[in-house]
């Protein structure tokens, strides 16, 4: 498998990486490399089970790392009570720009069309 | 030294404390002059804690005046990777896009070692984020091999296994996502534990890839290791994958008589091992053997399916864990008028090299159309190879093969490619993808001087079957009592 | 067929309701709506390096108040996936949700739709509900201001459930009609406080328009930003009008997401500039299936309180009433009770359904907040009133002159009416002797009777009531006025 330029800089924009055209350069020729050895997996798709979930197109996504014949025990739950927060000044302390009650950011730019 | 009354081993710091042989304060003060005289030369902190150490330790030998019982670690130095959360010190990742961030919380490990009486004197070295094999990684500084300071330490735990196997501190915590804890152990010559995925708790570890992260301890005796995992294993309701039972009690005296030891000889055989590695893995089943084991031949699952299968699955979750590194709320920030570009300039600078690439690869083996081909296949080859280890501890109690393919290897001699760095993983991933225990313990040395690791492996909550066999190993072999020179001259 | 002519809309909502937990669904921070900003968070809803969710059971007992209730499957193994995307306001670039395993699938609404006097019952039938932690809120400049966006996280880790519906609304009407059944539901249940305008219940709808119900579905648009339940029926006409206008100039309607702006009273496209939405969703390792065991399912299904179609059923039947007056009582529960603590006290349904739903309904819509129990007036004291009139102590019309007079801090209606003297006059020789003061005063009008102008008899009625302030009993009244007309005729 190989992985076009096109491809790996939708990535890069997809994960919010601002990359160099060198590093577009090396990261195509790098990531299709590990994909090529990513086909090795096949050797342990021979005796994988049916994927489980509801029918659609989506429906492989929820294989969990447990086997499902494996009844595992559910997700521990808490009760609802409340425990301290952080205080306003705490939270805040370690943002790069904030005032006394936000966290700042430069505004989301959205284009609005009729 | 002035205080060479003080030992070295955590089991002996332990008594000598709670006994007042010495105080708290003096083995502080002791570790700290250790470091001073080794660190220079190795390199395996990114942040030393002196004061911090010193007064905790005053705030120990005060509760002991007060006719306090002290904790099983009273008093013991712990080397915390530093992708850990102690509150109030930095907690980099050995990241930029962490420079000067100070963690808000205590990682329940941490709360755990404190409350049994440990000292934190620093926060190692490690790949950025965990992600590598030599800890060639950092975005900060390279850690030396204290056995030869050419070669790397092996990684990512690189900073925590040099800074045990130098003697500066008893004993260390690392992180293993696919053998970042025995890998640095076996290029090191120490003892290097991953536990069973849920025996140790992950809150407060900085999320690599969550599915497979598991905390464990670097140390130089077994007995050191199974006090400083039995302080830190055990249930965490703040961790909702963490075990709810305890972990069972190890009998140092029971040894391996009538176990069965399965020994995959034929990947030995395989392309790029090392003969010397090879030597020393068989070697050490002749001495099991000798202690009274049964050594089954078997047949191993594919490794290079194996590492695969980890790159895709470690890569898909890291890229998720890492996207909450974007300068808004805490960590640098690369100023921008557009947010999309404050996200990706921020990201951009903050990241090195791997981390990239593998932010990318993960994204891509999420992004639309490839799940299936990626994720969910290699989640489904996890079932697989799963099922294929059941098969095997059905009829053995352990598994013995190598921990690296090779020894140390020199500086720059992989980082041109990250497949063949990548390999270094061959043997170790797989414990990860399966969730199992598997612990690297010193195997022999080659012939210029350089530690080789051996890898015991067990099933899913067996760490005790792990410590007795490397205790009756450890009672026969001499491995592990060697020093690297530059520590031989400080412990003089 | 919709409201524009020639074409039929297909609708379907997407709800998202804030869940009224006491904490968030991953860590123990407060939920209280108005907090000062970030003052309710903490390193885990932050998104600080290390932290780990751990989920609040309530949020599940909630969830699943509603997933029984609407008569869903409950997957017993559902599982959290990770829902992947950038924003200032999801501290961990990703959004703790479910994707292809949620808690509820299926089940179904009914509610009835009221159109020009003449009600038709409806049912939608819901596709899925899911768990997921809500994101903080982005406070964005303004024309003129700083360009600095402001974030606040206090918001970020709340529960929701999303509902989603299958596309079984036609009408701009029905989703409002649906809508309010919905919110009436889940604060029946005691799931969300049904305040749109503070954002505990919020709706998207995805509109799409075909020719007849037979066609296939057109390309649909999702609305967002429908923050009341008018702007969710305006929003949807306006995008109706929308896409006919479109199609029948020959375009085309482009699969996008549009905002609704209230104040233009049109939706916009939101078109962002870069990636199409790839939320590379995928288990979220931190968090194991969430099982569900039959004991549980059985214990939330056991505290179950009384849904709207039963107490509606149930007033129907108790009280004798017809079923509007019962949907409008049953609107919400404190209204409900009010009721049949009224009816009870006076021992007449319907009289009771009458004064509620005008006297006591007008002074709720004066008065704003909606919970009758605020009210001066007790509804055992309005009982006991009604009770009055029933058994003619007073007229019906004295009882709205008691009513204002308890409405205004009067106290019980006994007091009033011994203290203003408004008890009913019943007794025949005090109403002949009022009636002879009028006949008297009004020789024309008698005589006009006498006449054979029947109409007169209405006026002098008219005047014995006033005569007696209104408290003469009006039967005994047109009967001994009667009785005295004649006597007149005779002579
Ligand atoms: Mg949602
Ligand atoms: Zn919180």
């Amino acid at each position: 498998m190989s992985i076009s330029r096109d491809e790996v800089a939708h990535i890069g924009r997809l994960a919010r990486l601002d990359l160099s055209a060198a590093e577009m350069e090396s990261l195509t020729h790098d990531l299709g490399e590990i994909l090529g050895y990513v086909e090795k997996i096949s050797a342990l798709d021979s005796d994988t089970d049916e994927v489980r979930g509801a029918p659609g197109a989506a429906s492989a996504k929820s294989v969990q790392a447990t086997a499902p014949d494996i009844p595992s025990p559910t997700t521990p739950m808490r009760d609802d009570l409340i425990q301290p927060s952080l205080t306003t000044e705490q939270a805040l302390r370690p943002s790069a720009d904030h005032d006394a009650e936000f966290f700042r950011v430069p505004p989301v730019i959205e284009r609005e069309e009729a | 030294m002035g205080n060479s009354i003080i030992p070295f081993t955590a089991t002996a710091i332990a008594a000598g404390v709670k006994h007042g042989d010495f105080t708290a304060e003096e083995v502080a003060k002791s570790t700290i002059q250790r470091i001073e005289a080794i660190e220079p030369t190795i390199d395996a902190f990114l942040h030393l804690l002196p004061e911090r150490a010193i007064s905790a330790a005053r705030t120990l030998d005060a509760a002991r005046a007060r006719g306090e019982t002290l904790g099983a670690m009273a008093g013991v130095p712990v080397g915390l990777k530093d992708n850990m959360c102690l509150a109030g010190a930095p907690c980099s990742c050995a990241s930029k896009i962490l420079d000067g961030y100070l963690a808000p919380y205590d990682a329940t490990v941490v709360e755990r070692l404190a409350g049994a009486g440990s000292i934190f004197p620093g926060k190692a070295n490690l790949d950025e984020f965990a992600m590598g094999s030599s800890t060639e990684n950092s975005g900060y500084k390279t850690t030396k091999n204290p056995w030869d300071p050419t070669c790397v330490p092996g990684g990512s735990s690189g900073g925590s296994a040099a800074a045990v196997a130098s003697r500066m501190v008893p004993v260390s915590l690392g992180s293993d996502t696919g053998g970042s804890i025995r890998q640095p152990a076996a290029l090191c010559g120490v003892y290097g534990l991953k536990p069973t995925y849920g025996r140790v708790s992950r809150y407060g570890l900085v999320a690599f890839a969550s599915s497979l992260d598991q905390i464990g301890p670097f140390a130089t005796t077994i007995d050191d290791l199974a006090l400083i995992y039995n302080t830190i294993a055990g249930h965490d309701p703040r961790d909702s994958t963490s075990h709810a039972e305890a972990p069972g009690a190890f009998d140092p005296a029971a040894g391996v008589k009538g176990k069965v030891i399965a020994f995959p000889e034929s990947v030995l055989d395989r392309p790029g091992l090392s003969k010397e590695v090879a030597a020393a893995t068989r070697a050490s089943a002749a001495e099991f053997e000798k202690l009274g084991a049964r050594i089954e031949p078997i047949d191993f699952p594919d490794l290079d399916a194996g590492i695969a299968a980890y790159y895709l699955v470690c890569t898909a979750e890291a890229s998720s864990n890492l996207a909450r590194y974007d300068g808004v709320r805490y960590g640098p920030r690369v100023p921008s008028k557009d947010l999309s570009h404050l996200y990706a300039a921020t990201r951009e600078a903050g990241f090195g090299p791997e981390v990239k690439r593998r932010i990318m690869l993960g994204t891509f083996a999420l992004s639309s159309g490839y799940y299936d081909a990626f994720y969910g296949r290699a989640m489904r080859a996890r079932q697989s190879l799963k099922r294929r280890f059941a098969g095997v501890f059905a009829k053995a109690d352990l598994i013995l093969i190598p921990t690296s393919p090779t020894p140390a290897f020199r500086f720059g001699e992989k980082t041109e490619d990250p497949l063949e760095m990548y390999l270094a993983d061959i043997f170790t991933v797989f414990s990860n993808l399966i969730g199992g225990p598997a612990l690297s313990i010193p195997g022999g040395f080659t012939a210029s001087g350089l530690p080789i690791g051996l890898q015991l492996v067990a099933d899913d909550w067996r760490e005790d079957l792990l410590f007795q066999a490397a205790r009756a190993h450890e009672g026969a072999t001499e491995h592990h009592r060697r020093l690297p020179g530059l520590s031989a001259e400080v412990a003089r | 067929m919709s409201h524009v002519p020639g074409w039929e809309a297909v609708i379907g909502l997407e709800v998202h309701a804030q869940l009224l937990t006491r904490t968030k669904i991953f860590c123990g921070c407060a939920t209280a709506y108005g907090a000062p900003p970030n003052s309710q968070v903490c390193p885990i809803c932050l998104g600080h390096p290390g932290v780990l969710p751990v989920l609040n059971r309530s949020v599940i007992d909630l969830a699943l108040r509603v997933g029984l209730a609407i008569d869903a499957t409950i997957d017993r193994s559902s599982i959290f996936a990770r829902k992947n995307y950038f924003y200032p306001d999801l501290p961990k670039g990703y959004q703790i949700s479910q994707f292809d395993r949620p808690l509820c699938t299926g089940g179904h609404l009914d509610y009835i739709l009221d159109v020009a006097g003449e009600s038709t019952a409806r049912r939608a039938r819901f596709h899925r509900i899911h768990v997921e932690e809500d994101a903080g809120k982005s406070i964005h400049p303004d024309k003129g201001e700083d360009p600095v966006t402001r974030v606040d996280l206090n918001r970020c880790g709340t529960p929701l459930i999303e509902i989603v519906t299958e596309p079984d609304i036609r009408t701009p009407a029905e989703a409002y009609a649906f809508l309010m059944r919905l919110k009436q539901l889940l604060v029946f249940l005691e799931v969300n406080d049904g305040n749109m305008e503070e954002g505990s219940l919020r709706c998207d709808a995805n509109v799409s328009i075909r020719r007849t119900s037979d066609s296939p579905f057109g390309v649909k648009a999702e609305i967002k930003n429908l923050n009341s339940f008018k702007n969710v029926e305006r929003g949807i006409r306006y995008e109706i009008e929308r896409q006919a206008r479109l199609l029948e100039s020959g375009e085309r309607v482009v699969q996008e997401s549009r905002m609704w702006d209230a104040g233009r009273g049109v939706t916009l496209s939101m078109r962002s500039k870069e990636d199409a939405h790839d939320y590379r969703y995928f288990p979220e390792p931190d968090l194991k299936p969430l099982i569900i065991s039959d004991e549980w399912i059985a214990a939330v299904r056991g505290e179950l309180p009384e849904l709207p179609a039963a107490l509606e059923a149930r007033l129907e039947s108790t009280w004798c009433l017809p079923s509007y007056d019962a949907r409008v009582l049953s609107a919400t529960r404190p209204l409900a009770r009010y009721y049949e603590d009224v009816a009870t006290a006076s021992g007449d349904g319907k009289l009771a359904s009458n004064w509620v739903m005008t006297e006591v309904m007008r002074l709720l819509k004066d008065d704003g907040d909606g919970d009758p129990w605020g009210l001066p007036v007790a509804p055992s004291d309005l009982g006991r009133m009604l009770k009055l009139i029933a058994e003619g102590t007073i007229s019906g019309k004295i009882g709205k002159i008691v009513f204002e007079e308890m409405a205004a801090g009067g106290g019980p209606p006994e007091t009033i009416i011994s203290a203003r003297g408004l008890v009913q006059i019943s007794d025949d020789s005090a109403i002949d002797a009022l009636v002879e003061e009028v006949l008297s005063a009004h020789p024309g009008p008698v005589d006009e009777y006498l006449a054979g102008k029947e109409a007169t008899f209405q006026f002098l009625t008219g005047q014995v009531m006033k005569v007696s302030k209104g408290r003469a009993n009006p039967n005994k009244l047109r009967e001994r006025l009667q009785a005295a007309l004649d006597r007149g005729r005779t002579a």
